[in-house]
């Protein structure tokens, strides 16, 4: 089942279009992760599904029930559409107790309601802090309680703003691992906001990209990391680049252009005039230079030992920015970079600016 | 290089203990010595001794119409600044701007100003007679007065309150909690803080403020503290015991007040600051919370400024025979813009000495923050008669001359500008002037490149806003002024109890167009660039250029 729904849905503030058409669906039990630089839209795309925002243009539905749709005027208000919500800072009530902080977000009629707040905040491994007030709490300790009043009242979808950025990067760790584990078992559909890729690679069943208010790419994580549909997407999933490049073909074959030296790779049939290239480390390939053959002529600039890893960065004459592959070498060897024409990553050129 | 670290200690020591003697100096030592008069007679004038009226009916009818009238007062400004702080910060209105600026200038204009204006509308001939005047002229218009008064005061308190409530806090009651009622009752839970600090400020506001008893109070013979302690310093014979007693029952009350909002303060700061407070963006007014709210604004904007300033602008207007202004109530005028412009000078150095050292160092920070708060308890008017009795005697005869005078300014105004220069202090980074140390500049240059530039604007607000009130001031002014060189609001009061509204009333607005000359003059120089400075004999890097 489909449980939320957003159709061609605008948002605008003032004169600042912030949502442009944005068509997203989120299927039960899965979880997306909604991923931008600052400004993107992502939040705003959050609240909209929670009912804090009103679209300006456009449908939102849960569970194939229209809950925000400005021509026909209809809008469910947030404590109506049954979900629950992890926000950025927390937001716990301060005046009550962690205890009374998950219990408020039971209805008042519920049997046992305390009962049920106090096996939530077991199950977040912070029972023994239920009579404390939030402000005793350290940031973790207050996002588990935050966790655990957003998933007392079982709502079978979960939004979840930043939940992670500000807390310790430990913390924040162990938290993404209970937040996958308690999704799984409790069957909720997650959508979470996040500017950090780790969330991606950690947490998603799906990916969508947001960038200037559009949804650049909505896809697996693999097919994210294999086939990233702009030069942000490639960025931030690991790519190098933003390498000057042009359309070129040498011996029947298609490639590009990059310094002065051909590197084979697939163009598309209406491919731009100038394009900008990004490949991954680890699909950079050095040869000896005395070796024939194509590539990149480079010299080793410096070698640094990067998380049990070596990365080697390379010059390359016609190049601004070093290129980087995984390896050890001596500084001043000389080789010739060779690079998967499918691992070359090709996109029109905006700007004229080097890398 | 180790040697040089005890002069430094010593020198820094010794600079502390030069401020902590100053206030020491300004205000332990007169408030003890007039607050201990009941118990210690001895330490009174030679003169006040033994010449204590019976006047124990009139002190309790004034303690009690005090107490009525600020209970009263607060509990009719709260749900007014509680809305109009709603305003400022949970909804994006076209009438903010608006309604910030007049409560601002609400705050800013003396209140027996505004007493004023309210008593020159109710001598119109239509208004004669009317049931609007009967109210006016009784405890409802002495109310009214007050509130206008308190109210920016309470909507600063509420601010602070709907700013958490507006944030994700009042997000996750919207998401989580499916019953209205709960919803209101956690929200108006999460506001009872803010509205008792609301409450507790107004409270001593109105306890403390001369201006309208002085005014309207002393026209219609409703006795408050404030006015009888006055009555004791003024009235043959002078009675310093019976003002002290008075004083005690203001600064315990307003103590006792002071206290509960610091309780309140205490409690609700655990409570709210758990966490950042992202900035969100404020809903549009519904159609029916915009019609509701310019008509809120309108009533204040009337009231607080419309009706004051243009009444004294009618009355000035009037046609009289012979001068605009007598050159002798003109002086008064040349006088306090003296006083002023020193005095400001003066509160916002020993301000910014006390709040810079503050920043460095946590004990003085907490003394200073109580040294702040117990100004809070302690109102002009007794500062001013402590003083009377501290300041005028064989080693330091300083009564009624201005530079008692000039002192007494600075004490009443020095902690509050020591309060609005902090937030400006604490922005400065710790590493500033040592990365100044370490290329090199002497401590003149560093005051020079680096914290003069970077202060300038503050202290140029600070210094207009001591300038604005001191101009006006009242309650010290009238104790403190030397002989036949009366201040401003010395002057219009005078102006004001003879009834003599029309010169009150140009005299004035002379004053309004005064401090707007100041507060232009320090808005031209606050935005003129600094001129460059010469090339110091150490080049600085490039980041403290780029600083200077």
């Amino acid at each position: 089942m489909t449980l939320l729904r957003l159709e061609n849905v605008r948002k605008r503030y003032d004169q600042t279009q912030v949502l442009h058409d944005i068509g997203l669906q989120l299927e039960a039990g899965e979880f997306l992760v909604l991923i931008g630089g600052s400004g993107s839209g992502k939040t705003t795309i959050l609240r909209t599904a929670a009912g804090l925002e009103r679209v300006t243009a456009g449908r939102v539905s849960l569970r194939e029930y229209t809950v925000d749709d400005p021509q026909t005027a209809r809008f469910v208000p947030p404590a109506q559409r049954r979900l629950g919500m992890v926000f950025q800072d927390y937001a716990l009530w301060p005046h009550l107790s962690c205890l009374e902080n998950v219990a408020a977000a039971l209805p008042a009629r519920t049997q046992g309601r305390l009962n049920r707040a106090q096996e939530m905040l077991e199950r977040m491994q912070i029972g023994a802090l239920a009579q404390r007030r939030p402000a005793r709490l350290s940031g973790g300790q207050q996002q588990r309680v935050g966790i655990a009043r957003a998933l007392v009242a079982q709502p079978d979808l979960l939004l979840l703003d930043e939940p992670f950025s500000s807390l310790d990067p430990e913390i924040r760790e162990q938290l993404r691992i209970d937040i996958r584990a308690l999704a799984r078992e409790t069957g909720t559909a997650s959508l979470l906001v996040s500017h950090d890729p780790t969330d991606i690679w950690r947490l998603a069943d799906r990916v969508a990209v947001l960038e200037a208010g559009r949804i650049t790419q909505l896809a697996t994580p693999e097919s994210l990391f294999d086939r990233p549909a702009t030069p942000h997407v490639a960025r931030f999933s690991g790519a190098q680049g933003g390498f000057p490049a042009v359309p070129a073909q040498e011996n029947g074959l298609t490639g590009v252009r990059l310094g002065a030296v051909f590197l084979p790779a697939p163009l598309a049939p209406s491919c731009a005039p100038e394009l900008t290239a990004y490949f991954r480390p680890q699909d950079v390939v050095s040869q000896p230079a005395c070796t024939a053959g194509p590539g990149l002529p480079a010299t080793l600039e410096h070698c640094v030992f990067e998380a049990g890893a070596w990365l080697a960065y390379w010059r390359v004459a016609g190049l601004t920015a070093l290129i980087c592959s995984r390896e050890r070498q001596k500084p001043g060897a000389a080789a010739r970079l060779t690079i998967p024409g499918d691992k070359i990553f090709l996109y029109p050129r905006e700007g004229s600016g080097p890398p | 290089m180790t040697i040089f670290v005890p002069a430094l200690r010593l020198r820094r020591q010794s600079g502390a203990s030069l401020l902590l003697l100053v206030f020491g100096l300004l205000f332990v030592y007169p408030l003890l010595r007039f607050l201990l008069l009941p118990l210690v007679p001895a330490l009174g004038p030679l003169g006040s001794i033994g010449v204590a009226t019976q006047q124990s009916g009139l002190s309790a009818r004034a303690i009690l119409d005090t107490l009525q009238l600020s209970l009263v007062t607060a509990a009719v400004t709260v749900p007014a600044g509680i809305l109009f702080a709603f305003l400022l910060e949970c909804r994006a209105w076209s009438g903010n701007r608006l309604l910030a600026m007049t409560l601002w200038l609400v705050f800013v204009l003396p209140s027996y100003l505004v007493a004023t204006g309210f008593q020159i509308l109710f001598g119109w001939a239509a208004l004669r007679g009317s049931l609007l005047q009967h109210l006016f002229f009784s405890a409802p218009g002495i109310v009214l007065l007050l509130a206008l008064k308190g109210l920016p005061f309470c909507v600063l308190a509420a601010r602070t309150g709907w700013r958490a409530i507006g944030g994700e806090i009042g997000d996750a009651a919207r998401v989580h909690i499916t019953d209205a009622w709960r919803r209101r009752l956690l929200l108006l839970r999460l506001l009872l803080p803010t509205a008792g600090a609301g409450f507790v400020i107004v409270f001593v506001e109105v306890l403390q403020d001369f201006g309208i008893a002085a005014t309207l109070g002393a026209q219609i013979h409703l006795p408050l503290i404030i006015y009888a302690i006055y009555e004791q310093l003024t009235t043959m014979p002078i009675d310093f015991a019976a003002a002290a007693r008075l004083s005690w029952w203001l600064v315990l009350l307003a103590g006792l007040a002071v206290a509960l909002h610091l309780g309140i303060v205490v409690r609700y700061t655990s409570a709210l600051i758990h966490g950042r407070q992202r900035e969100f963006l404020r809903p549009l007014c519904h159609r029916a919370e915009a019609v509701a709210a310019t008509i809120a604004l309108a009533v204040l904007v009337a009231l607080g400024l419309g009706v004051p300033l243009g009444a004294l602008l009618a009355e000035a207007l009037q046609p009289t025979p012979g001068a605009f202004l007598p050159l002798g109530t003109l002086t008064s005028l040349g006088n306090s813009a003296a006083y002023a412009s020193v005095a400001a000078a003066l509160a916002i150095l020993l301000a910014a000495g006390l709040a810079a050292r503050a920043g460095r160092s946590g004990r003085l920070r907490h003394a200073l923050d109580l040294i702040t708060l117990g100004n809070m308890a302690v109102p002009g008017l007794v500062l001013g008669a402590a003083y009377v009795i501290a300041f005028n005697n064989a080693w330091a005869p300083l009564y009624g001359t201005p530079l008692l005078l000039l002192a007494g300014y600075v004490a009443t105004h020095a902690p509050m500008l020591v309060r609005f220069l902090q937030p400006a202090l604490g922005q400065l980074h710790i590493n500033l002037a040592d990365a100044g140390r370490v290329h090199g500049l002497s401590f003149p240059r560093r005051l020079q490149r680096l914290h003069i530039p970077l202060l300038r604007r503050p202290l140029l607000w600070g210094w207009c806003l001591a300038f604005s009130q001191i101009l006006f001031e009242l309650p010290v002014s009238e104790l403190l002024y030397p002989a036949g060189r009366p201040p401003l609001g010395v002057a219009l009061l005078q102006l004001d109890q003879s009834l003599n509204y029309v010169e009150e009333a140009r005299l004035a607005l002379c004053g309004i167009l005064v401090c707007l000359a100041a507060i232009g003059l320090a808005a031209l120089l606050a935005t003129d660039d600094p001129s460059p400075a010469p090339p110091s004999p150490a080049p600085p890097s490039p980041a403290l250029q780029e600083r200077s």
